[in-house]
């Protein structure tokens, strides 16, 4: 069984930031608008950004996932997922769609996804296997919808999987716990930003000396 | 928004029987020997029969989905879950893999998996697509992890998705409650197995003529 130190080693590593644009976690984007309690998802910028300065300074690879709507991707049955069609967000070329409190690199990947899964027919696996990677560290929003099914997706393509809960956020509190706990028991770790961040210390301490 | 006689529709749907297989199920299969209540799996298993009744009385085709684990596809990730250990779920060729009281007829297809979706890297979405299907009826268990997995993938390869309360289990209430919380506002439609034949029933005029 492979130590959160191994989980997470950055060259076999890498960070998928998912869906940390403005109409999931501004209160005046289109799920703020809309009624959902975007609190959580303001509440975790900062950790993610700390814990993103650190993934970079330890050479963990970082990956955005950006959801983007248009109409050459909105079918049938995934527009009728809410009772109102019309009720859109993260609209091509749109404020809504744009990254909250967080960029990337001019190295860092972008990868766009049209459905909840970040792997769901997209170039997430091949940059995965470009990279070489092992193990993927999964945060963002919503952590029941977009962060868990690209984590149960993930992990059932083989990849390690650690779900960091102090950089992820959900409308409620109880379907969030419920993910971690789900995660935990048949999906991978669950560790938070600090536990990381100590391991890749202490790794590149021990490795400094050696 | 679809009607729940739409999403059930004979000719565009197929009810989907996710791993009702001895070791997930019963009493004496591995997880229940290793101490998992398996009370609500077995409870459940006269809906799930009624429906499949029903289901072949109208024409809807039905598919069983089988956890098959072997050496083949044992990889580290997967083993991850059981702190590396190969487990002693479902192997090939045991009595725990077999279907629990429910078994497919001789043209019902089989799908096996080794992953927890029933769509990762297995046939299932070429046999949907043969039978034009466009509506999955969701069963089996366990509710929060290889139903909703499923499920979960399916909606997003844009099948509508019926997921019944009453013909899936997990090994608590409150993992089999969540699961229905995450498809009802998020993945398609929660109903019963009671309401899914009455909207067959009503609804003659859809059936195959």
């Amino acid at each position: 069984m492979r130590s959160l130190s191994e989980l997470v080693a950055p060259s076999k590593t890498a960070i998928l930031v998912v869906d940390v644009q403005n109409d999931f976690c501004e209160p005046a984007g289109s799920a703020g608008k809309g009624g959902k309690d975007t609190s959580a998802a303001m509440a975790m910028i900062p950790a993610l950004q700390r814990f993103l300065g650190a993934a970079r300074e330890h050479g963990a690879n970082v990956i955005f996932i950006q959801t983007i709507h248009e109409p050459s991707t909105d079918s049938a049955v995934w527009v009728g997922r809410r009772a109102n069609p019309d009720a859109k967000n993260c609209l091509k070329g749109t404020w809504g769609a744009e990254f909250t409190g967080i960029a990337p690199r001019e190295s860092e990947p972008v990868v766009i996804k049209h459905r909840y899964s970040a792997f769901l027919n997209t170039r997430l696996d091949s940059v995965l296997r470009t990279l070489k990677v092992e193990n993927i560290v999964v945060l963002g929003v919503a952590t029941n919808v977009c962060v868990e099914s690209t984590a149960r997706h993930g992990f059932m393509l083989d990849y390690h999987t650690v779900f960091v809960s102090d950089c992820s956020a959900a409308y409620d509190q109880a379907a969030h716990d419920m993910t971690l706990r789900t995660h935990q028991k048949h999906f991978g770790h669950v560790a938070t930003s600090r536990e990381i961040i100590d391991t890749w210390t202490a790794t590149h301490s021990v490795a400094a000396t050696a | 928004m679809k009607t729940l006689a739409e999403l059930v529709r004979p000719a565009k749907s197929a009810v989907i029987v996710v791993d009702v297989q001895n070791d997930f199920c019963r009493p004496e299969g591995a997880l229940g020997k290793a101490g998992q209540p398996t009370a609500a799996a077995m409870a459940m298993l006269p809906n799930l029969q009624a429906l499949l009744k029903a289901a072949r009385a109208t024409g809807t085709p039905v598919i069983f989905i089988q956890t098959i684990h072997e050496a083949a596809t044992d990889s580290s990730a997967w083993t991850w879950r059981l702190g590396g250990q190969v487990g002693n779920c479902c192997r090939k060729d045991t009595w725990g893999a077999e279907f629990t009281e429910v078994a497919p007829l001789p043209d019902e297809p089989v799908v096996i998996k080794h992953r927890y979706s029933a769509f990762i890297n297995t046939r299932l979405d070429s046999v949907l697509r043969t039978l034009k299907i466009e509506n999955l009826i969701m069963t089996g268990v366990s509710t929060n992890v290889c139903v909703e997995s499923t499920a979960r993938q399916g909606f997003m390869m844009d099948y509508n998705i019926v997921f019944l309360s009453d013909c899936t289990a997990a090994y608590s209430r409150e993992e089999h409650d969540i699961s229905l919380y995450n498809m009802r506002t998020h993945f398609g439609v929660v109903a019963t197995h009671g309401e899914v034949i009455a909207a067959w029933n009503a609804a003659p005029a859809l059936t195959p003529a």
